[in-house]
Parts: structure tokens; C-alpha cells; sequence
């Protein structure tokens, strides 16, 4: 084998493999760049869906002037079940959903180190298959909210606002310890349901934190069975909806819709308007880094077949007094697996450090986004310097059969 | 293992189903069969489809019309592997143009072909060469060598790998007597050794050795 390589290795051009290194090294951190952020941001909006995984919005009607009257009244501005089927009509709504309101009083208390915190609430909740991809999920007790299995223990999400407000407001002037994301589905919770017949208190859990609802999550089996036994005789009518639509088609004819029908929706519909904006960029961006890297495996193909063509008379020399064509091109198909393996080991540790910088751009586009886990480097860089070794393997020793005769 | 090579009809096709210039061959058009473990020589002017006789013989080429049996396997049945496995173990092949690497040293080349078995060490490979007369050479690049040199490495790298049968096309072309004999002895003492059948070429400068058959091709 060293002197297969002594011999084959001559007329190497060592400018043209490096040009392919470097090219394919830009192109390889650029795409896996691409494809981390577009992970990371699937992970805000569909835990473990793809890119193109559905969106959602909530609205309400544009509260008037005569509002406060009205809800003394007991005049709420709701949506009909003809307005709500207009909605599910509409050719980019997927499907609506209302949100149901606790009809009795309830309070909460947590207990978070020694400090033991209690107030008032408000529940409130939607069809668990809404809840699904809208919030960062705790994932244990997540199963147990798809599964529906929740026992005593009532899962809850709440808006990630409220534990900012404790981190970086309560605690800090209170001198209580701050808490992650991920400690808060350990926090012990009560929830105490105040009843016309005394008041019935459940353990809870806080499964999740939210940026999309402003509201206090329980499942929908548990509100309206409380609901149905606590204060009953009321129907459910609702004042807030949830709209899923696919993010593709979630363009500006919709809000403009919306709108003219004098629906609001809820926060700022700008950052939903901003990602499909970011997805469009990173798409590009991925293009422009694969566009690089196909680049570079042309290039790579075109050197090693030129090198080969030098070589034509040493190759058929060789298969002349017995070396087979795997051997020979053994030489060359070791060369494309170096300089891969190079390149994509590369290529994942650079993208490794300069992703963090790149998250912090992409924190702007939402607050929610998170830099996960690196194996996604690790798992694409493997996987696309095989397929570049794979095929350049294949081309070499066709081409060195052609000279095998 | 080939104890055979028997040759049916065989002609090249550039020939058109006469042998070259009309003139009667005992090798083309006819039938002939070499036996492991004999010794042939095979006598032409230029042109007459030596070289392209050895070619067919190792599955380098196959413009030919005819029949080749290795054994009782027909060559135009086995698969280009088959025939890479045949130059690697079974049929030692000298070429006429030497076909050694330049860039490679005396030592090298035969290496090169040795490492596909590891059929002679190094040291037998530089003792080999020694023997020809080269031992100021062995380390140099093959580009350097003279053309006799270089026919006394091809003939070390022939032997230097296990056969049935090595062909030799015109070994001794660029050799003066001394060296001859020593080309002689060294096939004899292998042909003794491993019992192959060997086919000397020649275009009238014969090899020194004792045939079993000339044939007039």
C-alpha cells in the first residue's frame, strides 16, 4: 500500500485540494449553521416537527367603548358559533379552537424554597391538541398532558412572563433563589378550587411556559369537568379563539382578514410575521452554503479525475501485473475519505463555535429561542461527509475501470 | 491451479482468419496445448502477434477469434476479477516493453508486484537482482536504469510472485550472453522448484535453455 501511494500519489495537486478543502469547509459551516438554527426553531414552534410545522395565533374582537357597561351587563363580546364556523371556512385556518374559562374562584399556592407564595388566579383552557406545540414543554410531565393522564396532579402551564416577573422582579428584591426552565416542574403547587360547597385543593405541576397565550393552562377534560360539577347550569361561550394555520401560508392577506372583520390579535402578530421572514433567510442561507459545497465536490471530482487521466498509464500498468481495480483506486478513494473527514470534522467544530454568536442574532426574532444541543453538528457533518465519500468513491474507481483494460 | 493452457483456432481478429501474411503458424490457427511444468518457445519475426499472444493469454486483451482454455474454463467465461486473480497467482507475465515504474526504484517495482502475495521478501527480491548484476542499482529510480537493466528487473519482478505458467516476451533483448544465462538459470531453478510450465518468445535471439518444443508462430 506504501508504495501504491508513493506511485499513485505523484502529480497531487496540493493547491487544488486545498481550494476544495476550503470551499467545501465555508460551504459545510454554513449549511450546518442553516440547519441548527432552522432545528432551533422548530423547537420554539413544534417540539420535534419539521420545518414546516403549523403556527398559531389567538384573537378576540376589538373591545368597544361601551365595554365596561356591557360586561356589567353580562354582555361579553363573543363569537358566535356562525362567526367561528366563517373562521374554520377560511382557506389558511387549519382549525379554531375556544378557550373555556374557569366559572368559580381559585387560588395557588407555591412553595419555593422556604418562601411560600399565594394569590389569586384565573384558569382557563383549550382542546389539548392546541396545546401541543405552542409552549416548552417539561418533557416528562408533557407526555403525561398528550397522554391525558394526569391523576391528582393537574398539569398547568403559565406564561413564561410570570417567571421572568419572579426571577428578575420577586426573588431579586426578596433575596429567594431564581428558577430555570427547567427546575419549575419540580416547584410544589396547589391549586384550591373555591366552591359554593367549600373548597377543593389539587396538587399541581407546571408543565410548561408559554409566550404565545397570556393565560393560566389546565387541560380541558379537568376545567370542564370542574366546571360541569362546581358551577354548573352556565354555557361556555367564547371570547378568545385559536387559530392554527401552516406558518407557510401564514401571510399578510390573513391579518389583513382578520382585520377587516375587526378581530384582534393577540400580542404582537409582528414576530410571527418576522419568522416566516427568518425561515426565508435561512432557507437562503442554506441554499448559498449548499450551492458552496457542491461547489467544492465538483471541484473535488474534477482534481481527482484530472489526477487520474495523469495517471491513466501507471493505472494500466498496475491492473497489467495484478492489482484489481478496488486496489488501485483504494489510493484515491483513501485520499476523498481524508479530506472529507477533514473538512466535516472541521466544519462541525467551527460551526460549534460560532453558533452561539449566531444564536444571539437570532434571539432578536424570538425571545423563545434557545441554542440546544451540538449533536445536530455532529449527526449532519457524519452524515453529508458520507454521502460526499460515498459518491466520490463511486465516481473514482468507475473512472479507474476505464482505464483498466 | 492451471495445468493447462490449450489454444483452439486462436487468431487475431486484426488477421481476418488466415494467419499474418498467409504464412502457416503453429500457434494462430491451429490447435496447441501447453502443459504446467514444460518449457516452450515460440519463434517469429516482428509483427507476428507475439506480444498480442501473451496479452490474450493474461486477459489484457481480447481482439481475438478462437478459443483460450485455462484447465477446462474457457477465458472469454471468466469475469475481469477472474483474470486479476490469474495475472496475481497464476500467470507471471514479462512484458517485452518492461512496463516498470520510473519513479520507482529496481527494488521497488518488484516489491510492488510482491506485496499483491508476499510470495519473496525484500532481501530475496535484492539478492535476486544482485545476482543479474545489479547490485549498484537496486535503490536507484527505474528511469535512471539502462534498457538492459531494466529488462533484468522485469524478469526478477516476473518471478517475484506465485504461478502455474510465466510467460517471458523476448526477455533478452537488450542482454549480452552472461546475463542471458543468468535469465537461464534463475528460470530453471524456479521451473525445478514449483514445477511451472514457462513460454519463452523470441524473434531469433533465443533464450539459452532446454525447450520442450519450439513452435514457429
Amino acid at each position: 500500500m506504501k508504495l501504491l501511494y508513493k506511485l499513485l500519489k505523484q502529480n497531487v495537486s496540493v493547491l487544488q485540494l486545498a481550494v476544495f478543502m476550503a470551499v467545501n469547509l465555508l460551504g459545510g459551516v454554513i449549511v450546518l449553521l442553516g440547519v441548527k438554527a432552522c432545528s432551533d426553531f422548530n423547537a420554539i414552534t413544534d417540539r420535534g416537527g419539521d420545518i414546516l410545522s403549523s403556527s398559531s395565533i389567538v384573537i378576540n374582537k376589538a373591545l368597544p367603548a361601551s365595554a365596561t357597561i356591557n360586561s356589567i351587563l353580562g354582555k361579553n363580546p363573543t363569537f358566535s358559533d356562525d362567526e367561528i364556523a366563517e373562521l374554520e371556512s377560511l382557506p389558511s385556518v387549519a382549525s379554531v379552537g375556544g378557550f373555556v374559562a374557569a366559572r368559580f374562584e381559585v387560588g395557588a399556592v407555591l412553595s419555593i424554597a422556604s418562601a411560600r407564595l399565594s394569590t389569586d388566579i384565573f384558569l382557563e383552557a383549550i382542546p389539548d391538541e392546541f396545546v401541543i406545540g405552542n409552549y416548552v414543554p417539561v418533557d416528562a410531565i408533557y407526555n403525561k398532558w398528550a397522554a391525558g393522564i394526569f391523576g391528582d396532579t393537574v398539569p398547568v402551564i403559565i406564561p413564561r412572563n410570570y417567571l421572568n416577573l419572579y426571577n428578575f422582579g420577586y426573588a431579586a428584591s426578596n433575596g429567594l433563589p431564581q428558577v430555570s426552565d427547567d427546575m419549575i416542574g419540580y416547584l410544589p403547587l396547589r391549586l384550591i378550587l373555591e366552591t359554593k360547597t367549600g373548597d377543593i385543593v389539587y396538587d399541581a405541576v407546571i408543565c410548561g411556559l408559554t409566550d404565545k397565550f397570556n393565560t393560566i393552562l389546565v387541560p380541558w377534560e379537568f376545567l370542564n369537568e370542574a366546571n360541569a360539577a362546581y358551577a354548573p347550569g352556565a354555557t361556555d361561550k367564547y371570547s378568545r379563539l385559536i387559530l392554527t394555520t401552516n406558518a407557510t401560508e401564514f401571510d399578510e392577506s390573513t391579518f389583513s382578514l382578520l382585520d377587516e372583520k375587526g378581530y384582534v390579535v393577540e400580542g404582537d402578530a409582528a414576530p410571527l410575521r418576522l419568522q416566516n421572514v427568518m425561515y426565508v433567510l435561512i432557507y437562503i442561507i442554506i441554499g448559498v452554503g449548499g450551492l458552496f459545497s457542491v461547489l467544492a465536490f465538483i471541484l473535488f471530482v474534477i482534481s481527482i479525475l484530472l489526477l487520474i487521466e495523469k495517471n491513466r498509464e501507471k493505472i494500466a500498468n498496475l491492473y497489467s501485473i495484478g492489482y484489481s481495480v478496488g486496489k488501485i483506486s483504494s489510493v484515491y478513494r483513501c485520499m476523498a475519505l481524508l479530506a472529507n473527514v477533514i473538512v466535516w470534522l472541521l466544519a462541525a467544530v467551527m460551526a460549534t463555535v460560532l453558533y452561539p454568536l449566531i444564536a444571539d442574532v437570532l434571539q432578536m426574532f424570538s425571545s423563545s429561542f434557545r441554542h440546544e444541543s451540538n449533536v445536530i453538528f455532529w449527526f449532519f457533518s457524519i452524515c453529508l461527509a458520507l454521502v460526499f465519500v460515498v459518491i466520490h468513491s463511486f465516481i473514482i474507481f468507475v473512472n479507474i475501470k476505464k482505464f483498466c483494460k | 491451479m492451471i495445468d493447462s493452457i490449450t489454444l483452439d483456432n486462436l487468431n487475431l481478429k486484426a488477421f481476418d482468419g488466415t494467419p499474418f501474411d498467409g504464412v502457416p503458424s503453429e500457434v494462430f490457427c491451429s490447435k496447441v496445448v501447453f502443459r504446467k511444468g514444460m518449457s516452450y518457445l515460440i519463434e517469429a519475426s516482428s509483427g507476428r502477434g507475439k506480444s498480442s499472444f501473451c496479452s490474450f493469454l493474461c486477459g489484457l486483451r481480447n481482439d481475438y477469434t478462437g478459443t483460450i482454455m485455462f484447465g477446462d474454463i474457457k477465458a472469454c467465461d471468466a469475469a475481469r476479477v477472474d483474470f486479476v486473480n490469474l495475472r496475481k497467482s497464476s500467470i507471471a507475465l514479462m512484458f517485452q516493453d518492461c512496463r516498470l515504474f520510473p519513479e520507482l526504484t529496481a527494488v521497488e517495482n518488484v516489491m510492488l508486484k510482491s506485496q499483491l502475495t508476499g510470495f519473496v521478501g525484500e532481501e530475496e527480491v535484492r539478492a535476486m537482482l544482485a545476482r543479474l548484476g545489479l547490485s549498484a542499482h537496486i535503490d536507484k529510480p527505474c528511469a535512471t536504469l539502462s534498457l538492459g537493466q531494466q529488462q533484468r528487473v522485469a524478469f526478477v519482478r516476473a518471478l517475484a510472485q506465485p504461478c502455474d505458467f510465466i510467460l517471458l516476451d523476448e526477455p533478452i533483448s537488450h542482454l549480452d550472453d552472461l546475463n542471458a544465462t543468468i535469465v537461464a538459470q534463475m528460470l530453471r531453478e524456479r521451473q525445478q522448484k514449483d514445477g511451472i510450465g514457462v513460454i519463452v518468445t523470441s524473434v531469433g535471439y533465443r533464450l539459452p535453455y532446454e525447450y520442450d518444443k519450439v513452435l514457429k508462430m
